[in-house]
């Protein structure tokens, strides 16, 4: 256990010293949207029907941003081999390492999700459960992408090869999260859709530092 | 032969288009498929042959010291 | 439970796979290319038009075998994948490459042929809200994934083992394609077909049978062969395969090496 607190600990202390790479994809996700509002001319009505799929695919893309480097830098520098060595506590270690990743990316969107609800033009009683949307969905985002920066931490151009393996594997998370949101926006409060992307987000939690781990492993031996 | 019959068959009574469409495309990627899978164990295999004759030329041009010599 | 055993420890020798499934590969070459003639023509000439959909429904004998066998590709890949992180047997990583490729073009073709029946069927060729459409699409990027993985890595033992864990991790997604006809209802109907209940007649689902033992056999047929050659490339330099180039090897016959007979029975 001490070994989980110990890395996030580490890991909230190297986010707050990189506030650089941190807050890049954030603000990345902030430009992209600013981007669509530009380009829908600004129509508050079409804004307001196209937010749910583009809030959730801009999502989708900036974790991948967020994830590309996220075991580079301590590959580069033995300190992943140092974690994975540990052998029991290398699980604790891992699952530290995810939740940071989530901290510093899916909670930053949940925080930030009035300000990009009010771009897209969104009213104003819909952001808490926007904001629930978002805190259901964007932990499997975050899980299911660290598996595959796991993967492909050691490959060149690994960014694009990240976005293909994951993306199709983070399609149900899109669907749900457009649904609930599009459904939040029609006055519903969306259950089912926040169960099933809560129960998504759970099972990743558990599964993916296994998944992770092994990948990385392979990545060691390259 | 029911001439009349057959055109009823082979035009699959208006939905002709969809239902050849869909057959013949997936005899052309079967087909392709099969002929893929033999051409590459077929020229794998030749590649390999053409390996083998070009070592035992070698080994038969290079006398065995000299062959030693190069290994080190 | 010892003849398992002994299957099992066989295995672990690429050279005895090789010469062992070489028969198999000419009969299940065979068997496929007799079933699935018979079952095409069945369906396309005897199998009576459905009262509902009319002649498009035959499109059923190639649609429906090819995205089965598609999904029995993947769960082979996840299994071949499984015993390769687990057991390290070097056969695994065989299957898991040769069969990326044919998994691809079967799951490609089975979105197609699904296409074009559903423009007579339903009026489109495609709808974003049908989840059994959307995951089978899923399965084909993860399939393009597992290429795209295996060419990135250098070390080909450590690609192997990358394509098994990415192929492990995608199995989540084809309980999804069976479920989800019944968990969500767009376009595909509830299943006419489980191992218990037929829902269609005798004259319908026959030759649907015949097509799908011979699309499994094609299935082992491509495996084995594609297994046969990465085999023979991975084992390149060994003596057994110098003998068998050179008809020496139990099984070999006469060394004919027109491109019509390589490889294909012996």
């Amino acid at each position: 256990m001490s070994a989980f607190a110990g890395q996030l600990v580490r890991e909230l202390q190297l986010a707050g010293r990189a506030r650089a790479d941190v807050l890049n994809p954030v603000i990345f996700l902030l430009l992209a949207i600013t981007l669509f509002a530009l380009a829908l001319e600004g129509k508050p009505e079409v804004l307001r029907e196209h937010a749910a799929g583009i809030l959730w695919v801009l999502v989708l893309l900036t974790n991948m941003l967020a994830l590309d480097g996220m075991f580079r830098r301590d590959l580069d520098d033995g300190s992943l081999e140092q974690l994975l060595l540990s052998a029991d506590a290398a699980i604790f270690a891992l699952l530290g390492k995810l939740l940071v990743q989530w901290l510093v990316t899916g909670l930053l969107i949940v925080l930030l999700s009035p300000l990009l609800g009010m771009i897209l033009n969104l009213p104003a009683t819909v952001y808490p459960l926007l904001a629930l949307v978002l805190l259901a969905g964007t932990p499997a985002v975050s899980f299911i992408g660290a598996i595959g920066a796991g993967l492909t931490a050691g490959a060149r151009r690994g960014g694009a090869l990240l976005a293909l393996l994951i993306l199709p594997l983070l399609v149900p998370v899109l669907i749900f999260g457009v649904s609930a949101v599009n459904r939040a926006l029609e006055g519903e409060a969306p259950r089912a859709e926040l169960y099933w992307l809560g129960a998504i987000s759970l099972a990743s939690l558990m599964a993916a530092p296994f998944a992770t781990q092994a990948g990385l492993r392979i990545t060691l031996e390259q | 032969m029911d001439v009349d019959a057959f055109i009823q068959w082979a035009t699959m009574g208006q939905h002709g288009f969809y239902v050849w469409l869909a057959y013949g495309v997936s005899l052309v990627v079967l087909l392709l498929v099969i002929v893929q899978t033999r051409m590459e164990a077929s020229s794998l295999r030749k590649e390999l042959e053409l390996e083998m004759q070009l070592k035992a030329r070698e080994s038969a041009l290079v006398p065995a010291t000299a062959r030693e010599g190069q290994q080190s | 439970m010892g003849v398992l055993k002994r299957l099992w420890h066989r295995l672990g020798s690429p050279r005895w796979f090789f010469h062992m499934m070489a028969p198999w590969q000419w009969w299940l070459g065979m068997l496929s290319a007799l079933l699935l003639l018979t079952g095409t023509f069945w369906g396309l000439v005897y199998a009576p038009a459905d009262y509902q959909q009319g002649e498009s429904f035959r499109i059923i004998y190639v649609h429906v075998p090819t995205v089965i066998v598609a999904q029995s590709v993947y769960m082979a890949l996840g299994v071949a994948g499984f015993v390769l992180l687990v057991w390290r047997m070097k056969l695994a990583d065989v299957a898991l490459k040769a069969i990326v490729p044919f998994g691809m073009a079967l799951t490609a073709l089975g979105l197609f042929t699904g296409a074009v029946w559903g423009r007579p069927t339903w009026g489109t060729y495609w709808e974003w809200t049908d989840a059994r459409l959307i995951s089978t699409l899923i399965l084909l990027f993860l399939y393009f994934g597992l290429y795209a993985l295996r060419e990135s890595i250098s070390s080909a033992e450590a690609a192997g083992r990358a394509c098994a864990i990415l192929a492990i991790v995608g199995l989540v997604n084809i309980p999804v394609i069976k479920y989800s006809v019944e968990w969500w209802t767009t376009l595909h109907q509830g299943e006419t077909i489980t191992l218990t209940r037929i829902r269609m007649p005798p004259e319908m689902y026959i030759p649907l049978l015949i097509n799908l033992l011979g699309m499994y056999c094609l299935f082992g047929y491509v495996l084995i062969a594609r297994m046969r050659s990465e085999i023979l490339r991975r084992e390149r330099d060994t003596t057994w395969v110098g003998a068998w180039l050179r008809g020496e090897e139990e099984g070999a016959g006469t060394d004919n090496s027109n491109g019509k007979g390589a490889l294909h029975g012996r």
